[in-house]
């Protein structure tokens, strides 16, 4: 596996729920959308992996689960608060951050193409691929 | 003192109050205890002080299940056994090893882990290493620079490992035995049968046998098997002519229930930042291992399995041992073993071979060790084709269940979910670990060369060949030392538990000698 050379990260520490300070370098325009960037996942794989693992997690998906819904579950903050797509992107992926924390503090993660990875950051690897076509 | 069987008048009566059968980790540790008592000890090693290759093919044998070594080169045939090729890595059984599990069939000992502790302290000193304390916090006061991951204790665990140098036992030991006035060891003497009372109550004697095409006749008060858990299987069975289905074999248990650790690549750990993890290295003198509390192995029904890491750059290179071990001649095993490991350093470190610490590393392969469910399927039997010496050769019937494969698969949720809590990094299973229904073993699976459980120990004689004290159910003065006693196998290399379980029987053997004394004054 490579490890992702357009992507340079500076994480505090996704423990600590800080705000990832980021230079998308990917040329894949659905990858500035923190919604579709699973930022700790990038730091390790590249963007071919987390559209493998997108495509098999969105297999595993209830049928017609479509777009939309998924942006919004991804819009909800681990209170329930729905954020705007709008929203600046330092607090999308503040809050993705806490909730990707949230999933593996509540066990709430998925088993995809091998990897244990929590449940908010799996959705992002298929909003990625929905967005990508 | 020592005798070459060969040597001695065809037909030789020896006789002793003890008689050990088999001169390896076992055998020796027992006789060492017995030096300077007043008793006659009579130590038989069926090979000399060197390897040799007719001996060895003593322990010929064929595989009809799970592939496996050849059985040739799986375990030494010469004084101090397969301590002269062991790796040296010690550490002890959990208390939950010891436990009846109720989602582990066939679980549970007589015993409990604190009854080997002192026998574990004891035993240290025979394969030199450290203190016997294995607490996460000694060693990392012993050496500031082990750091342990974040991972939340009370699910994932850093399992603490020493080091022998490795002692090898038929070097280490040879003089101090050969030298002991009451230690008769007799080299070239292959146990081929048990003989007993009408009706095998009481051993009553051995037969050995040699190249040299002489046979010999041992008595003693107590008879010590020592010879590693298949060759204590073979002479078992093979010894019916007294009883039919052999000696401690009345409820048809002897040979079942062999174990092994399952050994085998399975996940990699993907870190955020570059760490080189020097806790979990090999390193000298300890490591460690993540391990799964006992309480998350009860919740999610698991097996006690351990995680290792190694260097993905590094072990990526590396070949599966079932691979490289597959030379009949264990010379030649271990040398394409050792080859595979050098090469690997090589082609990932520039050439600096035994560099096994990156500080840039930022991706580990994680190696599972792991118990095999007691199962009486698996199983070393008697074939019908005889070795030189006329004793039938063994067949290993080794058998895997689903349980191995969903534990290990659960072990790395755990370290995963963990790892990910911790922001540290991310884990990702291999491809045979993927598919949840899947249970067949990929040709890469291993084992330990840990062979275990074939005469396993139980308070119950229809559940088990010996009891806590190591003696086999129905026979008065018959014992059995070593991993063949093992009830359940834990995730650890089995060499520091054999020595502890002898020194703990070589006490209790002492006590019945003792006391055999003063019933006989009374």
């Amino acid at each position: 596996m490579n490890r992702r050379a357009f992507v340079q990260l500076s994480l505090v520490g996704a423990a600590t729920l800080s705000v990832p300070l980021l230079t998308c370098k990917s040329r894949n325009p659905a990858m500035k959308n923190p919604l579709a960037f699973p930022v700790f996942l990038a730091g390790i794989c590249d963007d071919k992996t987390i559209h493998a693992i997108g495509e098999t997690y969105l297999k595993q998906l209830p049928d017609g689960f479509s777009k939309n819904a998924l942006e919004k579950l991804l819009l909800t903050d681990i209170s329930g608060n729905i954020l705007q797509p709008s929203s600046p992107k330092s607090l999308l992926f503040e809050m993705l951050d806490r909730k990707t924390h949230n999933d593996f503090e509540k066990e709430d993660t998925v088993f995809v193409k091998g990897w244990v990875l929590s449940k908010t950051e799996a959705c992002q690897c298929v909003f990625f691929v929905l967005t990508s076509k | 003192m020592h005798i070459d069987a060969r040597e001695l008048e065809n037909g030789s009566l020896i006789e002793g109050d003890i008689c050990i059968i088999g001169a390896g980790a076992a055998g020796i540790s027992m006789a060492l205890q017995y030096i300077n008592t007043p008793y006659k000890i009579i130590l038989l090693e069926g090979g000399g002080f060197d390897y040799d290759d007719k001996v060895q093919e003593l322990y010929v044998g064929k595989i009809t299940g799970q592939p496996y070594y050849p059985l040739k080169s799986a375990r030494l045939h010469y004084f101090g056994g397969t301590t002269g090729h062991w790796a040296g890595m010690c550490t002890t059984f959990d208390a939950i090893d010891f436990t009846k599990r109720s989602w582990v069939e066939h679980s549970g000992w007589p015993i409990k882990r604190e009854d080997l502790d002192p026998f574990y302290e004891r035993a240290h000193k025979i394969v030199e290493i450290g203190p016997y304390n294995y607490s996460l916090d000694y060693w990392l006061k012993q050496n500031p620079s082990f750091v342990p991951l974040p991972l939340d204790s009370n699910v994932v665990w850093s399992k603490m490992w020493q080091f022998s140098p490795p002692t090898r036992f038929g070097k280490k030991y040879k003089d101090v035995i050969v030298n002991a006035k009451n230690i008769h060891l007799y080299t070239y003497a292959n146990a081929v049968e048990i003989r007993g009372n009408e009706n095998v109550s009481s051993i009553t004697s051995v037969t050995v046998k040699n190249y040299a095409g002489k046979t010999h006749t041992v008595k003693a008060k107590y008879f010590i098997l020592a010879c590693c858990a298949i060759q204590n299987t073979r002479l078992l069975l093979s010894s019916n002519k007294q009883a039919k289905a052999g000696i401690g074999n009345d409820n048809d248990l002897v040979g079942r229930f062999f174990m092994e650790h399952l050994e085998i690549n399975s996940a990699e750990l993907w870190l955020h930042k570059p760490d080189p993890l020097k806790l979990y290295m090999l390193n000298t003198l300890a490591r460690a291992e993540l391990a799964i509390h006992p309480k998350k192995q009860e919740e999610f029904q698991m097996l006690n399995g351990t995680a290792s890491l190694s260097v993905l750059e590094t072990a990526k290179k590396r070949h599966p041992a079932i691979e490289t071990w597959s030379k009949e001649d264990p010379r030649e095993s271990l040398n394409n073993l050792h080859e595979s490991d050098n090469n690997a350093m090589k082609k990932s470190f520039y050439g600096k071979i035994n560099q096994l610490i990156s500080p840039d590393a930022s991706a580990y392969q994680l190696f599972t060790r792991i118990e095999q469910a007691p199962n009486p399927s698996s199983r070393v039997m008697l074939d019908t084709e005889k070795d030189y010496l006329g004793v039938p050769k063994p067949i290993l019937h080794w058998v895997l269940t689903p349980q191995e494969k969903r534990s290990i698969r659960m072990l790395y949720k755990l370290i995963g979910q963990q790892v990910g809590l911790a922001g540290i990094g991310r884990i990702r299973m291999m491809e045979y670990l993927q598919d949840e229904n899947d249970d067949s073993w990929p040709s890469f699976t291993g084992g330990g060369w840990h062979h275990m459980g074939t005469t396993r120990m139980s308070d119950d004689p229809k559940k088990g060949v010996v009891d806590a004290n190591c003696k086999i159910h129905g026979v008065d003065n018959l014992f059995v030392a070593g991993s063949s006693c093992y009830a359940t196998g834990a995730a650890v290399n089995p060499t520091l538990t054999v020595i502890a379980l002898s020194l703990r029987l070589s006490d209790h053997v002492l006590y019945r000698m003792k006391t055999d004394k003063l019933l006989s004054h009374a």
